[in-house]
């Protein structure tokens, strides 16, 4: 125990450590001059203009609206992929026939379909939903037939053995097996559901951070740019710790 | 109750009698009279293969009734890689007295697996059937058999316990119920402190023990065992021949058990059927009629040896083939 916190405690101190040398750099190199203050302000000003930008009500609506707008897509994606990844990975013929395709399809950048989710389902909220759900889907779907897939096949005979079937036979072999794989495949799809939403927002949208960044963008705000940029790193860091959290008390509530 | 424990030739049998005889009322009630599965299925399934009387030969009247399970007929195939149709089993038929330990030994590969799983309705078979308690094998039958895998086949994210707790679970047993008789079980094979460990966690000689635990605690009537000691070094073998012995012994199971080692043959067996290679026939019937409760030194008996020896003499022939 005392090995693990200390490996912990180094393993963040090295990881922060290396952070902070960035920073540094950054720092010396715009204060010795040589770059455009204008295009790359020094962190000290970046941190000024985030701490404003954090004291405005405004960004936090947006901040709102952005994590609704991901932990949406990213239990719409979960819902279709359970659905369609269970039954696919549970027989091998589905699975021969459909893992390939779906793992083609995956290959596709969804952003130039962007436009299409744009037309369809609007500017707002609800586009970026989809097209978030969408760019999730797949990470989490390909996870979900691998593992379930994967199961031991003398586990299931043994299963049946003890009169397991249909469902109940799903839910002693299946599932419990491919948790782990599904779990990290929907923290993939985290990743990619933050990514697709912001871009979103991004491109075409009327509220949320990708839309502050893009509007500070426009305004050629630079420094509010890049506070805005650090304001999406620390979410995508919040929202991966908060999806591990979440694992970590379902496993302790299972164990009760 | 330890394994060590010793215990006297077959005693259990007359223990645990009653609750066989309850799930064999059980599954009587369920599939209908015994008499209606006595002849008339067999000539339908049976007269798409080849000759041969429909009621299993040379078995009277008398004993039906101790025969636990029948076996008719059976012929087993499955489809290779290259699409080809291969025979695994063919034409084999033979019964189980109840509270007797049956062995089928072969050469590997030669299908006793398959055997074992149509007779645990794991399998469906090309042609014959099997009975177990009269009543004709259409699927798994938790009720009335319980089996033991090769590789053991524990659930790697439940605990020891958890392991054994499913058997019941799946019978919907009540939670407290569950745990009781799931510790109860592991007590019976020496497990009891490694309860709450995971299988992974164990000894390869305690997963095969938290296996037969498992096997054990729904309390089914007869027991299916696949090579249950393959995967173990030959000292663990020899300790747990030992203990399973004893412990099926003081249980008084129905047991068909399937090995490819003659010593562990002779040791458990009362009688060991010798089946032949692809596709896997009966060769020989083996009595074994040493007495029991036996130990270490029965099986290095000239009796022990003289059954061990002819059991050689079949399978390599059979291998020289």
């Amino acid at each position: 125990m005392t090995i693990g916190t200390r490996l912990m405690g180094s393993r963040v101190f090295i990881g922060l450590g290396l952070l902070c040398v960035c920073v540094a750099v950054w720092q010396v190199v715009t204060a010795v001059g040589g770059v455009n203050s204008f295009l790359v302000p020094s962190p000290a000003a970046v941190a000024l203009v985030l701490v404003s930008v954090l004291t405005t009500g405004t960004t936090y609506s947006a901040l709102g609206t952005t994590i609704v707008e991901i932990v949406a897509a990213l239990v719409l994606a979960g819902g279709f992929a359970l659905a369609i990844g269970i039954p696919v990975g549970w027989h091998r013929l589905t699975q021969h026939a459909y893992e390939p395709l779906l793992a083609n399809l995956a290959a596709i950048p969804l952003v130039i379909l962007y436009p299409v989710f744009a037309v369809i389902f609007g500017i707002g909220p609800l586009s970026k939903v989809a097209f978030g759900a969408a760019t999730a889907f797949f990470p989490v779907v390909l996870a979900v037939v691998s593992g379930v897939a994967a199961t031991n096949q003398s586990l299931i005979v043994s299963a049946r053995s003890m009169g397991a079937r249909g469902l109940t036979l799903l839910l002693i072999t299946a599932i419990p097996s491919a948790l782990p794989v599904i779990v990290s495949g929907l923290r993939l799809g985290l990743t990619l559901a933050t990514l697709a939403v912001v871009g979103g927002e991004f491109i075409a949208g009327t509220q949320g951070l990708g839309y502050l960044l893009a509007s500070a963008g426009e305004a050629f705000e630079t420094k509010k740019v890049y506070a805005y940029v650090v304001l999406t790193l620390l979410l995508a860091i919040g929202l991966n710790v908060a999806f591990g959290l979440l694992v970590w008390l379902s496993r302790k509530v299972e164990e009760r | 109750m330890s394994l060590f424990h010793p215990t006297g030739p077959r005693v259990g049998s007359l223990l645990s009698g009653s609750i066989r005889q309850a799930a064999m009322t059980v599954a009587r009630r369920d599939h209908g009279t015994p008499s209606e599965s006595d002849g008339a299925p067999a000539s339908t399934v049976v007269e798409a293969r080849t000759s041969g009387p429909s009621a299993a030969p040379s078995l009277g009247p008398s004993f039906r009734s101790s025969e636990v399970i029948r076996v008719e007929h059976l012929a087993v195939s499955y489809r290779r890689s290259d699409g080809a149709e291969v025979r695994a089993v063919e034409d084999v038929s033979f019964s189980v007295r109840e509270g007797e330990f049956v062995t089928l030994i072969g050469p590997s590969g030669c299908g006793k697996t398959s055997l074992l799983r149509v007779m645990g309705g794991l399998l469906r078979p090309a042609a014959g059937q099997v009975y177990v308690n009269d009543v004709l094998v259409k699927g798994p039958m938790p009720d009335a058999i319980a089996y033991v895998f090769q590789d053991f086949a524990l659930f790697p994210w439940r605990t020891a316990r958890a392991n054994v707790e499913i058997a019941l679970q799946l019978k919907r047993v009540p939670r407290g119920e569950r745990r009781r008789r799931a510790l109860d079980a592991l007590d019976m094979v020496g497990l009891a402190e490694v309860a709450d460990r995971f299988p992974r966690e164990l000894s390869g000689g305690m997963q095969q023990r938290l296996a037969v635990a498992r096997a054990l605690v729904s309390n089914c009537g007869i027991l299916l065992l696949d090579e249950p000691f393959g995967a173990l070094d030959e000292q663990t073998r020899l300790v747990l021949g030992v203990q399973l012995s004893q412990l099926l012994e003081s249980a008084g199971r129905t047991i068909v058990f399937v090995t490819h080692s003659l010593q562990e043959a002779v040791f458990l067996s009362d009688r060991i059927l010798v089946l032949s290679h692809q596709p896997c026939r009966i060769k020989k019937t083996v009595e074994v009629p040493l007495p029991r409760p036996r130990g270490p030194d029965q099986v290095k008996s000239p009796a022990g040896q003289r059954i061990e020896a002819e059991l050689f003499q079949l399978l390599y022939r059979e291998s020289l083939v």
